[in-house]
């Protein structure tokens, strides 16, 4: 596989579609650390993997599906308590645009 | 003895005699923080008159004879990324400093049924990313053995509390060796059970496909009756498996003649420090003489251990911590244009650098174009890690191995060298990647500074039985070894 180097642009795009600002110190680091770490690795990225299925679950017996039904939860007035931002009975945000 | 420093199942047995009270005994550890506290730091949140007032109240129940559930009175600390109904839960970070959850997590409710109290949330990395503590939002938890070094991490709270006394008890978790690496550095007995024994509903996700909740004691036996309580399908958690719970606490106290132990070659190699290798050994001729049976087995792929790991867990930690945006529960960035401008600066004030890191990487390793060469990449080197352990289970039942290559580490270290940073993880990540369970117990000290050294006790799926058998067994013979204790002449320094 050939290597790559992500650039201080590419890692501003990465916060970005993240949902981050970071600070031109914190890009250079985050820069540079996942470029050690990408390219520090040759034999992981060089195994021979063709035929190999990927783990998707861990948990093979785990119960994935079950009735549709209605369960005991918490009320509203429980989950609007864990913020300050609140209006008639509605989470509060800024505004979308 | 201060009562704080009894065994878990030895202090259940006195509180049923009612030759001692839970108040005195609460009493008693309350006075070891007081006393230890401002130097180690393990907790971020002492429950003091909550764990008095319920300690009253059982003591009633006992002197009236009434029946008590199996862990009345016991007192167990929690580490601060589990939810506890009405006490803040902040994971070690900004982002939800403040946040009292409005339920309690099922291992929570389990235990609060069966009698136990909640004595202090424990300090973490945040998020439970790292292996020293040192990435808490808030303070750094110190080694009891020796405040210059780190307890481990992420559970390194948890760890440091149980082996100063500071509680009988701890639930830790462990995603890549956060319960094992602490309970070595430390110098307890620190069990991660199968993925999907216990459940994690209410457990502040870091990496979902490999997350546990686990347990920190000062023996094996105290372990085994905190899992008698702990394990068990639950609904509210999808990877829950529905498997029967067997007695752990009776189990454990069988002979080791008809297990066959397997040694992985890999795991004593030139990166393990060479007292740390010259311990284990000893450890494992006693398991010899015991009448365990010793095979040495190759887990080859373990090599690719790190990359595969770091991906998987960045991968899903960026996806997961997405839940943080200050909408419905902890940190808001009030000072904000819009609702995209608010999502941003919340999250980027809110995460430390760490966790900004991982979600930088995980994002990196979904992205189109990278998703086959990374992410997909590690989920296929998964597999094969994983089938180096269903091949050395053929032939053997349990493998044992040092559970860190390296001692307590320096706090403050900084690792030039990037393959030095994943060191401590060497040994625990593979078992992990495998959703395998894995003890880490005491075998003995270093001799030039006085350091815990671990051993790990590995085996097959829902197989913890085994597990605790050989450990209780072999922590019999290294009872002389083990009875030696942090020596906590640090109580007047401050930290």
């Amino acid at each position: 596989m050939e290597k790559k180097l992500v650039t201080q642009k590419e890692v501003e795009e990465l916060a970005e579609s993240a949902k981050l600002e970071l600070d031109e110190m914190q890009k250079e680091q985050f820069c540079k650390r996942l470029n050690d770490f990408l390219h520090c690795f040759s034999q992981f990225r060089e195994l021979n993997i063709a035929h190999v299925l990927p783990t998707i679950q861990i948990a093979h017996y785990a119960k994935h599906f079950h009735e549709d039904m209605v369960k005991p939860s918490l009320s509203q007035s429980e989950v609007l308590a864990m913020t300050n931002h609140r209006e008639n009975g509605y989470f509060r945000v800024p505004r979308i645009l | 003895m201060p009562l704080n420093e009894l065994k878990a199942v030895d202090y259940l047995k006195l509180i049923r005699k009612r030759e001692i009270s839970v108040e005195q005994t609460v009493k008693d550890i309350l006075k070891q923080i007081d006393r230890l506290e401002q130097t180690l730091k393990a907790y971020l949140y002492i429950n003091r008159e909550g764990a008095l007032q319920e300690a009253k109240a059982i003591d009633k129940k006992i002197s009236s004879g009434e029946d008590i559930p199996p862990l009345a009175g016991l007192p167990i600390a929690i580490k601060d990324n589990i939810c506890t109904k009405g006490i803040e839960t902040t994971c070690a970070s900004k982002m939800l400093k403040g946040f009292i959850p409005p339920y309690d997590a099922t291992v929570i409710k389990k235990i609060k049924e069966a009698g136990g109290i909640i004595i202090g949330k424990n300090n973490l990395d945040e998020f439970a990313m790292g292996s020293s503590t040192e990435n808490s939002a808030f303070q750094t938890t110190l080694n009891p053995w020796d405040i210059t070094r780190v307890p481990g991490g992420s559970s390194g709270g948890s760890a440091a509390a149980v082996a100063a006394h500071e509680a009988l008890i701890a639930i830790g978790t462990d995603t890549g060796g956060s319960v094992r690496i602490p309970a070595s550095f430390c110098g307890i007995v620190g069990l991660k059970p199968t993925y999907g024994r216990v459940s994690r509903y209410g457990v502040i996700p870091y990496a979902s496909s490999m997350d546990n909740v686990g347990v920190l004691g000062k023996v094996v036996e105290d372990t085994a009756l905190l899992m008698n309580i702990i394990c068990g399908y639950d609904d509210y958690d999808s990877t829950s498996a529905d498997t029967p719970v067997p007695d752990f606490l009776l189990s454990c106290r069988e002979g080791i003649n008809d297990l066959k132990f397997g040694v992985p070659r890999e795991f004593f190699g030139p990166q393990v420090d060479i007292e740390i290798k010259e311990k284990v050994k000893e450890a494992i001729n006693k398991i010899e003489q015991m009448g365990g049976k010793l095979e040495e087995i190759s887990l080859p792929y373990s090599e690719y251990s790190f990359p595969t790991y770091y991906l998987i867990v960045s991968a899903e930690a960026g996806s997961g911590l997405a839940r943080f945006d200050g909408v419905q529960y902890g940190l808001r960035i009030e000072d904000n244009d819009n609702l995209e401008d608010m999502y941003k600066k919340t999250r980027s004030k809110g995460f430390g650098a760490e966790v900004l890191y991982r979600i930088i990487m995980g994002t990196y390793a979904l992205s189109t174009g990278n998703y086959d060469d990374y992410y997909l990449r590690a989920q296929k080197v998964r597999t094969l890690i994983r089938k180096d352990f269903e091949n050395a289970f053929r032939k053997v039942d349990l493998l044992v191995c040092p559970t860190s290559p390296e001692l307590p580490f320096k706090k403050g270290r900084q690792q030039k060298d990037l393959l030095a940073q994943f060191l401590p993880d060497a040994h625990i990540i593979p078992v992990s990647l495998a959703g395998l369970p894995g003890l880490s117990l005491n075998c003995g000290f270093s001799k030039k500074v006085q350091l815990p050294i671990g051993l790990q006790i590995i085996g097959r799926p829902f197989e913890e039985e085994k597990v605790l058998r050989a450990a209780y067994n072999l922590e019999i013979e290294l009872k002389e070894v083990n009875s030696v204790q942090p020596n906590f002449t640090f109580n007047s320094v401050s930290g």
